[in-house]
């Protein structure tokens, strides 16, 4: 018997700065955040710019910033027993410093073992004194959302009652450099998902960590749950290496899978966040995906990318974009897709364009997809219904 | 965790430059690795792979070629460079064979700390739970590793309780594996997953639902349990053995997870001595984890 699992707690950072408040007043208002980075030189760089928070931290901090909110609002204190997952590919500005030391002869300010993904997730559960597993995910920009399926699985199969789980990325230079060596880069500093003029991404700060809790554990401490999460698919496209499968086959299945276990339909489903990182070969097989996975109920169902106010978010994405999910339900506000400015043949739906749109959110997908072909679907419904 | 049947394993170490490229991915061993593992497991007899399979990759420090190579051009100066972009993330080469084998199964990439095949079986065992997945790759790959990852490791050990993370005594059964005699270049302090070491190494398992590989009749052996979170080895082994008597082998190797699981797999090739086979190491400071592989 499958158990039900709900959200008690999360604690989320973009580049607006920590918390709900912030994500209301600027990605539910249709606000970007990009800005010339601040961190390194851009200059050599296709783009210098960024969705980058004041945020000045390390990249670890930032995980136990976040999964300090998420069990406070969730009124959990440890010890506690549980799952810690993390979706990062931990801390390259440690080796970035390890090698600049090497070569420039610098001293090194950050701990080594902040490389290490698996680290994050021994660290935060020490903080927080939670005993259970601890596992980094670092399967790219599914990361996150495959740590927080992970979660759902242990406590769904009685594994656990309580995870805790997310993911996180800080801008910098490493990866700036490798995205521009890809060519991914948008060209004219915003990010314009579904748009006709799209050029590229851009990256940005943010972090999410959610306590994930089964909800007979929930309600026997009497906590008051945020949402269920109701099911999530994970599926792979079999396809290349870098590029998702041009008709989207693999996001279809992944819905497909997270509908199913979910036990919807679906015209359930009243609001996408989609993947939508903005390049030219996303957002079409995206489209695609979605309406075969979707079927009629494509009709009419809002579908919008954060990303184009929060950057790329890398591993921390799935988690980021599940926290806006999350927001946009309990305001009845659906985020728009910022930026866009024209209508691409190949890119047909309904992608809330510029401006926010008040509606009952009742059940959200959150969707994301990464290198390998890999993609998640994770699935959110009010709690009036759990 | 439901009991699965191991249905192959694959346990291989390779000098750098050693194994044969994968198109498309340069400079570093991790993927022609992880590929050459996957190629071995595949190949064993009443493996079938396709649609319904799934892939869990395991490595606690990852492609560190790529990611020092990488990190290392930047310090100089070298803003670009193609091809490190994407093997720079593990689920380039999962994209790679699931390309090649057609899966469309779940994959998943992590690192873990210690008791990473745990984790990893843990995590298969999950998959096989649901409808989609069939048959779950399991594989933990490490580098060699060089400067920076041995500066890690010895960072990693010196904040650890050296004494209780260390000492693997495996007493209990038969300690032939534990003859190894590596322990002297392990790092102090760290988990077996964590120690650095002169070769790549990688070790895998394909692992398939109990009943259906019986009727396929295709199983070596069956993994019954995992603990981890354990205080002590002993408290390790008596959770594992919990309501079970009959000859049971632990299998302790100090150092190098890659041997300990190559005794394993060695012992599954020689039935009827054993009815069990216990995996125990230590997976942090203080803490043991382990796993239990019944014979029949």
């Amino acid at each position: 018997m499958k158990r039900r699992v709900v959200i008690t707690g999360y604690g989320v950072m973009t580049a607006f700065g920590f918390g709900e408040q912030a994500v209301a007043e600027h990605i539910l208002r249709g606000k970007h955040g990009f800005r010339p980075v601040r961190r390194f030189d851009g200059a050599p760089y296709r783009s210098s710019i960024a969705a980058e928070s004041d945020y000045d931290g390390s990249l670890l901090q930032l995980g136990i910033e976040c999964t300090g909110e998420a069990l406070g609002m969730s009124g959990l204190r440890g010890p506690l027993n549980g799952s810690v997952l993390i979706g990062t590919n931990g801390d390259y500005d440690a080796i970035q410093q390890f090698w600049q030391g090497r070569l420039h002869d610098r001293k090194s300010m950050l701990p080594l073992k902040a490389s290490v993904p698996g680290y994050h997730a021994e660290a935060i559960a020490a903080e927080y004194r939670i005993q259970g597993r601890r596992i980094a995910f670092t399967n790219a920009c599914v990361a996150s959302s495959n740590a927080i399926g992970y979660g759902y699985d242990r406590i769904a199969q009685g594994q656990d009652e309580l995870a805790v789980c997310g993911g996180y990325f800080l801008v910098n230079e490493e990866f700036t450099a490798k995205f521009n060596s890809g060519r991914a880069l948008s060209r004219d500093g915003l990010v314009r998902p579904f748009s006709a003029d799209r050029s590229g991404l851009l990256l940005g700060d943010g972090g999410a960590m959610f306590v994930l809790e089964s909800l007979e554990h929930a309600l026997q401490r009497g906590a008051v749950p945020l949402a269920e999460l109701a099911g999530w698919g994970l599926a792979c496209d079999a396809y290349h290496v870098c590029q998702p499968h041009p008709e989207g086959s693999g996001m279809a299945m992944a819905v497909k899978r997270a509908l199913h276990r979910a036990d919807l339909q679906p015209s359930a489903i009243d609001y996408v966040n989609a993947h939508g990182t903005a390049t030219p070969i996303n957002d079409p097989a995206e489209t695609k995906g979605i309406k075969e996975a979707f079927g009629s109920a494509v009709q009419g169902l809002p579908i919008s990318s954060s990303k184009s106010m929060t950057g790329h978010i890398l591993e921390g994405t799935g988690a980021v974009e599940t926290a806006i999910c999350l927001v946009a339900m309990r305001r009845g506000i659906i985020p728009p897709t910022a930026s866009y400015s024209s209508r691409d043949p190949a890119c047909d739906l309904d992608y809330v364009p510029n401006e926010p749109r008040t509606a009952r959110l009742q059940t959200v997908m959150n969707l994301n997809a990464g290198f390998g072909g890999n993609n998640c679907a994770l699935i959110l419904k009010g709690i009036t219904s759990a | 965790m439901n009991k699965v049947a191991i249905i192959s394993t694959c346990a291989i170490e390779a000098e750098p430059g050693e194994l044969l490229p994968v198109p498309g991915f340069v400079e570093s061993q991790f993927s022609p690795l992880v590929y050459a593992c996957f190629k071995q497991l595949a190949a064993a007899q009443g493996c079938r792979l396709g649609g319904n399979s799934a892939i869990v990759l395991g490595s606690c420090y990852g492609d560190t070629t790529t990611a020092d190579l990488a990190s290392r051009n930047l310090a100089a100066g070298q803003h670009h460079n193609a091809l490190l972009f994407y093997q720079s993330v593990p689920s380039s080469i999962t994209g790679y064979i699931a390309q090649e084998y057609g899966i469309t199964g779940p994959i998943s990439c992590i690192s873990g700390y210690g008791g990473m095949m745990n984790l990893l079986i843990e995590l298969a065992s999950s998959m096989l739970c649901g409808e989609e997945v069939e048959t779950a790759v399991l594989i933990q790959a490490e580098l060699a590793g060089g400067d920076r990852v041995r500066a890690t490791a010895v960072e990693c050990g010196a904040d650890a309780d050296t004494s209780a993370n260390t000492e693997t005594t495996a007493n209990a059964g038969d300690h032939a594996a534990a003859s190894v005699d590596t322990a002297a270049s392990a790092i102090a302090g760290i988990p077996i997953s964590m120690q650095p070491d002169s070769r790549d190494r990688a070790a895998g398992l394909v692992l398939m639902d109990a009943d259906q590989a019986q009727s396929l009749g295709c199983a070596a052996a069956y993994i019954e349990a995992v603990v981890i979170g354990c205080s002590t080895e002993e408290a390790c082994i008596g959770q594992l053995m919990l309501d079970k008597s009959g000859a049971c082998c632990t299998i302790g190797v100090p150092y190098q997870f890659q041997r300990q699981w190559k005794e394993v797999f060695a012992r599954l090739a020689e039935p009827g001595l054993y009815d069990y086979l216990i995996l125990v190491e230590p997976s942090a400071p203080g803490e043991w984890s382990g796993v239990l592989i019944t014979l029949h």
